[in-house]
């Protein structure tokens, strides 16, 4: 395909501009998002205490409902029928829709006399934290009811579509010539094929998560401004009247055996009862890897609490009617929320892989705007590189460092902290926030090339420390850290093994390429005095 | 799924070795591994639909597909890297940074031998494109983007209110029809700057703007008349 040479400057220096505008701020999200398809696993990981009660049978669910109903009112209970749920009934006292780093959970359960028996507790949110990091890249403050951070991400959205709409209209003319190219022998040819390969490759996961990211953040002012502006008459239908507060509750089984029978062969999972407002219902959530679901892992139905009536299945994975089966798709590509748990982990690689395409972009953009040796130009002085370049490569590393690092740091801290400290989330957050912090102004200060190793192997040590610390735990239990409880904590603590090893290797690697760099690399730690042959290297 | 998994990876494989630019072979498959590797793909999704619905064993294939092309040209790559001792690579190193003609002329042996010499050079860019001057495409950009940002969403807004008409009333039609907003305004942003100049984005999105809104009300004037 020919485009004409215009097209692709402007279209280059849109994709430049736009691409550093966004590409550190995406960075933090694809990390913090790739680990966000673990949610559960890591705050499961994080809790000091697992499952406190028994699993219930259906008659024993429908015996307790009524008295945690009684305790709870007139809060939102949710029951969970998962045989590896924390316990079978939970609500919180102070519920709220945004985010609480000091909710307080109640759980309830059998006790061994056959009683209800309750539990106070302020459970660790880590998952929910690296989720909080994906969803707002780490800019704190709030707007209505969404954060700041959430409306920040749907402008960078915005710029991230329309810099791979102009990458994909650059790969064009070349596309079947330089396809799946790697060259090595030059630094900036290597980085240019890795950014073209990592773009194309994974384009149509891109292209979903920028639109997904954009209505995620904008969809309730575009909401208004439709039925304002668009259709004004359309409002009307969108307020039901409000139903009366239902007099009774189905029993449990009832209300689950009616779930089952509308659920498509997903598993119910957890219901929600919903039992005050204006429009009460049990919003029952679906387990399948049949279908693809609207939420992260699960579909859901809504039943009248009274009568156990279907009030909506628009949401039931594989049963969506209408356009519910589009939206839930666009959902679903978004979150990973189709062909369980394997798709998780090629979720949580493609997440990683976009990483990569947004620090390849910054070192793209460096290795095109950095002062190169002139050949020309007889002199034995490394050239000044220009303020802009310096700071932004201080900064990728800064940034790109700093969120591995916290992220680190905050991994190491959940498990030795409970035991220590009260606000165990607000401590998280907050050293989060200081290690991030600490590693921007350590390469703004130090610059790119001295302050990579060692923050790549300070990163690898405290991800080593995390199974570290758990192994040895049964060792020493007067230091609060536990070992891994189960199948799914061991393979989470071997995966931060495996990534420390990864950190080591890249820790190593770059070692060497800052002592090989060359004195006009943005790696060069030094200026040393240049040999004639060295002017020209291209290996930066 | 495990056999599905392979079955992905080896189409995956195939499609990249037959491919000029595969690193792995002295030279590339030959065109039928293209017939193989899709054999292999249709098989995957075969299978996937043994355990997953059409859609979600669709959604498998490209996912597994688009980490396993992304990642294997890399692999490759650092097999090829694992490949040379240090010792080669220090004196390739050495000669690098002694000759630098010598560099400009003749790529190091390494490089000539895992990258096939297909890549155009800078001066090559004029071959894939046109020359005539009347399509140059100017940058612009204060007017071009203030043009984009004005209008996109006003006009991305009418136009969705014109296709709400078009989709049949079924169910959850309202949030596709939000989810359209965004669509068409993510792509007059990212295609708006195709137009080939300034002035002219400003005149064709605000007549476009403004043509679209009142197209919307005369039509539902219209069918408010009409009942």
């Amino acid at each position: 395909m020919k485009l004409h040479g215009s097209v692709l400057k402007v279209y280059r220096d849109l994709h430049s501009w736009l691409g550093i505008s966004a590409g550190l701020l995406l960075y933090i999200c694809f990390i913090a998002g790739s680990l966000t398809m673990f949610k559960p696993e890591f705050n499961q990981w994080a809790q000091p205490t697992s499952r406190q009660f028994s699993a219930l049978n259906a008659a024993e669910y429908d015996r307790l409902l009524p008295q945690v109903l009684a305790l709870a009112a007139p809060h939102e209970v949710t029951v969970d029928f998962s045989p590896d749920a924390v316990a079978p009934f939970s609500w919180q006292p102070q519920s709220s829709r945004q985010f609480q780093l000091d909710a307080h959970q109640m759980y309830a359960g059998l006790a061994p006399d056959g009683q209800l028996q309750t539990h106070s507790a302020t459970p660790s949110q880590l998952g929910d934290l690296i989720d909080l990091l994906h969803r707002t890249a780490g800019i704190p403050g709030i707007a209505g009811h969404h954060y700041w951070g959430e409306i920040v991400m749907g402008v960078a959205a915005v710029l991230y579509f329309i810099a791979l709409v102009s990458g994909l209209l650059l790969l064009l003319p070349t596309l079947r010539r330089d396809l799946f190219s790697v060259r090595r022998n030059s630094g900036k040819k290597f980085w240019l094929d890795s950014h073209n390969l990592l773009g194309l490759t994974s384009l149509p996961f891109h292209l979903i998560i920028s639109f997904t990211v954009v209505v995620f953040a904008f969809h309730d002012p575009i909401y208004d401004h439709l039925e304002r502006w668009v259709h004004p008459s359309d409002s009307a239908e969108q307020s039901s009247p409000p139903r009366a507060t239902p007099s009774s509750l189905l029993p449990l089984s009832a209300l689950r055996q009616q779930a089952s029978a509308h659920a498509n062969g997903a598993t119910v999972s957890r219901m929600r009862l919903q039992l005050t407002g204006p429009r009460p219902l049990v919003r029952v959530e679906l387990v399948t890897d049949r279908h693809y679901s609207r939420g992260a892992r699960q579909g859901y139905l809504l039943l009248h609490p009274a009568s156990g009536a279907v009030l909506s299945s628009a949401m039931v994975p594989g049963a969506q009617a209408g356009y519910a089966g589009m939206v839930d798709l666009l959902f679903a590509s978004h979150f990973g929320s189709f062909g369980g748990y394997g798709v998780k982990w090629l979720y949580c690689v493609l997440g990683l892989m976009g990483a990569l395409l947004f620090y390849s972009g910054n070192l793209l953009w460096l290795e095109s705007r950095r002062h190169k040796v002139s050949v020309h130009h007889n002199t034995d002085a490394a050239p000044t590189q220009p303020r802009r370049v310096r700071l932004l490569a201080a900064l990728t590393v800064g940034v790109g460092n700093g969120c591995l690092l916290g992220i680190a740091v905050v991994l190491l801290a959940s498990k030795w902290l409970p035991a220590w400290v009260q606000a165990v989330n607000h401590s998280l957050m907050w050293l989060y926030y200081s290690s991030f912090l600490v590693v921007v102004l350590w390469s703004l200060r130090q610059g790119a090339a001295k302050s990579v190793v060692p923050q790549l192997y300070l990163g690898a040590l405290l991800l080593l420390l995390v199974p570290l610390c758990s192994a040895i735990a049964s060792q020493w239990p007067m230091t609060g850290v536990w070992p891994a409880r189960n199948v799914a904590e061991v393979a989470l603590e071997f995966s931060l093994l495996v990534l420390s090893f990864i950190g080591i290797s890249a820790a190593r690697r770059m070692q060497h390429r800052v002592a090989t760099a060359a004195a006009d690399s943005i790696w060069s730690t030094t200026t040393p005095a240049i040999a004639p042959g060295q002017k020209n290297s291209k290996n930066s | 799924m495990f056999i599905a998994q392979i079955l992905l990876f080896i189409g995956c494989a195939l499609l990249y070795l037959s491919h000029p630019n595969q690193q792995w072979r002295h030279s590339p498959l030959p065109p039928l591994a293209r017939l193989a590797s899709a054999l292999c793909l249709l098989v995957a999704l075969a299978c996937l639909l043994g355990h997953y619905s059409l859609a979600t064993s669709v959604l498998i294939s490209i996912g597994s597909a688009m980490a396993y092309l992304g990642a294997m040209p890399f692999c490759v790559v650092a097999r090829t890297v694992a490949a040379h001792t240090p010792a080669q690579t220090t004196q390739q190193q050495t000669a690098a940074k002694t000759d630098q003609h010598t560099q400009q002329q003749k790529p190091p042996q390494a490089a000539r031998d895992t990258v096939p010499l297909r890549r155009a050079g800078k001066n090559q860019q004029g071959s894939r494109t046109m020359t005539a001057p009347t399509h140059r495409l100017v940058a612009d950009w204060p007017f071009k983007t203030s043009a984009i940002l004005f209008f996109s969403y006003p006009l991305a807004l009418a136009l969705s209110g014109l296709l709400f008409w078009l989709l049949p009333d079924l169910e959850s039609r309202e949030q596709l029809w939000m989810w359209t907003v965004v669509a068409i305004t993510l792509l007059l942003v990212a295609l708006g700057f195709l137009i080939r100049t300034g002035r002219r984005a400003w005149w064709a999105l605000s007549l476009a703007t403004a043509s679209s809104w009142a197209l919307l009300k005369a039509s539902q004037m219209s069918l408010e008349w009409l009942q």
